[in-house]
């Protein structure tokens, strides 16, 4: 009996209780199709969207102040920084899209052949940059910048620095609706000897459309490949072919 | 002998015929409790107790070394990488504790006064895991060590149970994966009480630095 007790006595010891509940999350095919949609929608999507939305604020800029009053998107939204920079806050319930911009404009039009805007801050949350309905936000790096390359071709460039670099060409507006061809190209580093290259593979198509409540959505229609390596040598890969209707993914895993 | 001197001086020192009632009333006390104590160290003739225990949970081990483990290396703020880096770097799997460990020596100065000195251990063992090929990297490893000397209040006394509180203030060091810390530890037990006499079992309910919640084990009076 006296053994039994110290047996029971010393019986926790071989236990152990549980500090910290960290799981480990492996690379999988899931993992590798969220990393290349996020990459998708930061050097592809949201670039076409801070143009869109540049060349909207540029308009906007150049009424007068009671045409100004009219104008449901940037008037009020609209902070005037001083010395060519503004800082817009705007959230559209139509299309359930929050989109965060402070930029330098320099006092220029972006629809001037050459000009440059430097986009300090340009964020946007909504849910249709990669056909997930799923809400998300995405940003620019800080200090990207919008060029106008050509006016007769209507193509701009968006230079994210080591990010990606997009160029893209406006076709004409189908009544409100854009549609746009973007080339864009891009890197990612780590510390760890992983390096991601990705970007369209010809040209991708975005174009406008509408939903039945008369909300804005866009159709996408191109390849966007992501190739990662391990030290340079090929180690993971996803590969998105995206039609109007959906998105084809192919993975290493 | 040294009790029956200090009981003789007292019938000497103190007059018998004294006609302060009050302090009649306090000689009686002091008679009584002094008898209370001879009765008490003749029925319990143990002057020490060594006991070895276990249990309580170390929240604050778990917090200094475990859960603050990445700030104490990268700094205050620090956010695990994202992107590419977040997809393939190592990462922590899940950390367990052995639980607090040990061992304490008491000495019992008077028949509800205990001093005692304990000795607390806690292990802590994880791993390092790469995400990509779900292989071990290594294991992360470290223990914390507790010295808390305590004062022990029994306020019940009965054949083969006492019944306690106690509380305590120490000092102890710990280590978990490269982090090294030393920090202050306080302690006190709401409730304890102990079933034996040579030999005895006991359990209690703490809180404080070293271990929130009940602790149990084994202890030898002599």
């Amino acid at each position: 009996m006296k053994k039994l007790f110290v047996f029971m006595a010393f019986l926790p010891l071989a236990a152990g209780c549980i500090a910290e509940y960290s799981e480990v999350s492996p690379v999988t095919a899931q993992k590798l199709q969220s990393y290349s949609k996020k990459v998708m929608s930061e050097t592809v999507a949201i670039p076409v969207e801070a143009v869109e939305f540049a060349i909207a604020f540029d308009a906007y800029l150049q009424l007068s102040d009671l045409e100004k009053e009219s104008d449901y998107r940037f008037f009020g939204n609209c902070t005037d920084m001083g010395q060519g920079v503004y800082d817009i806050s705007y959230h559209s319930t139509r299309e359930y899209r929050y989109t965060y911009m402070r930029v330098d404009t320099k006092g220029l039009s972006i629809r001037e052949e050459g000009v440059t805007w430097k986009l300090l801050l340009f964020e946007m949350t909504g849910n249709d940059f990669d056909y997930s309905r799923l809400d998300f936000t995405f940003s620019l790096p800080e200090d990207s910048e919008i060029t106008m390359l050509s006016a007769a071709d209507s193509t701009w460039a968006v230079d994210m620095g080591e990010k990606a670099v997009a160029k893209m060409k406006m076709h004409p507006k189908r009544g409100e609706l854009y549609e746009w061809s973007v080339e864009s190209r891009g890197k990612e580093d780590t510390t760890i000897g992983m390096t991601a290259e990705y970007g369209t593979v010809g040209s991708f198509t975005i174009r406008e459309r509408y939903l039945e409540s008369k909300e804005k959505t866009n159709v996408y229609d191109g390849i966007f490949n992501l190739d990662i390596y391990r030290e340079g040598v090929p180690h993971d890969y996803c590969h998105m072919t995206f039609t109007p209707y959906t998105v084809d993914i192919k993975t290493s895993r | 002998m040294k009790r029956i001197l200090i009981l003789l001086s007292l019938c000497v020192v103190i007059p018998l015929n004294a006609q302060d009632k009050i302090s009649d009333r306090i000689l009686q006390n002091k008679m009584e409790k002094l008898q209370r104590e001879f009765k008490f160290w003749e029925e319990w003739p143990y002057k020490f107790e060594v006991r070895l225990g276990y249990g309580g949970y170390a929240l604050m081990d778990e917090t200094n070394f475990i859960h603050d483990w990445n700030e104490n290396v990268y700094g205050p703020g620090y956010d695990r990488p994202s992107g590419l880096e977040g997809l393939y770097a190592p990462q922590d799997g899940p950390v367990y504790m052995t639980g607090q460990i040990f061992g304490e020596f008491s000495w019992h100065a008077k028949r509800r006064f205990t001093l005692s000195a304990g000795l607390y251990f806690n292990g802590f063992h994880g791993s390092l895991v790469d995400p990509d090929t779900e292989q071990l990297i290594r294991k992360r490893r470290g223990m914390s060590a507790t010295i808390i000397p305590s004062a022990r209040f029994y306020w019940a006394n009965f054949n083969y149970c006492r019944l306690y509180s106690e509380v305590g203030i120490g000092v102890g060091v710990g280590t978990f994966d490269g982090v090294t810390e030393v920090f202050p530890a306080f302690q006190m037990t709401g409730i304890g009480i102990t079933a034996g006499r040579e030999v005895f079992f006991f359990a209690e309910y703490s809180f404080g630095t070293l271990c929130m919640g009940g602790k149990i084990g084994l202890g030898y009076r002599f």
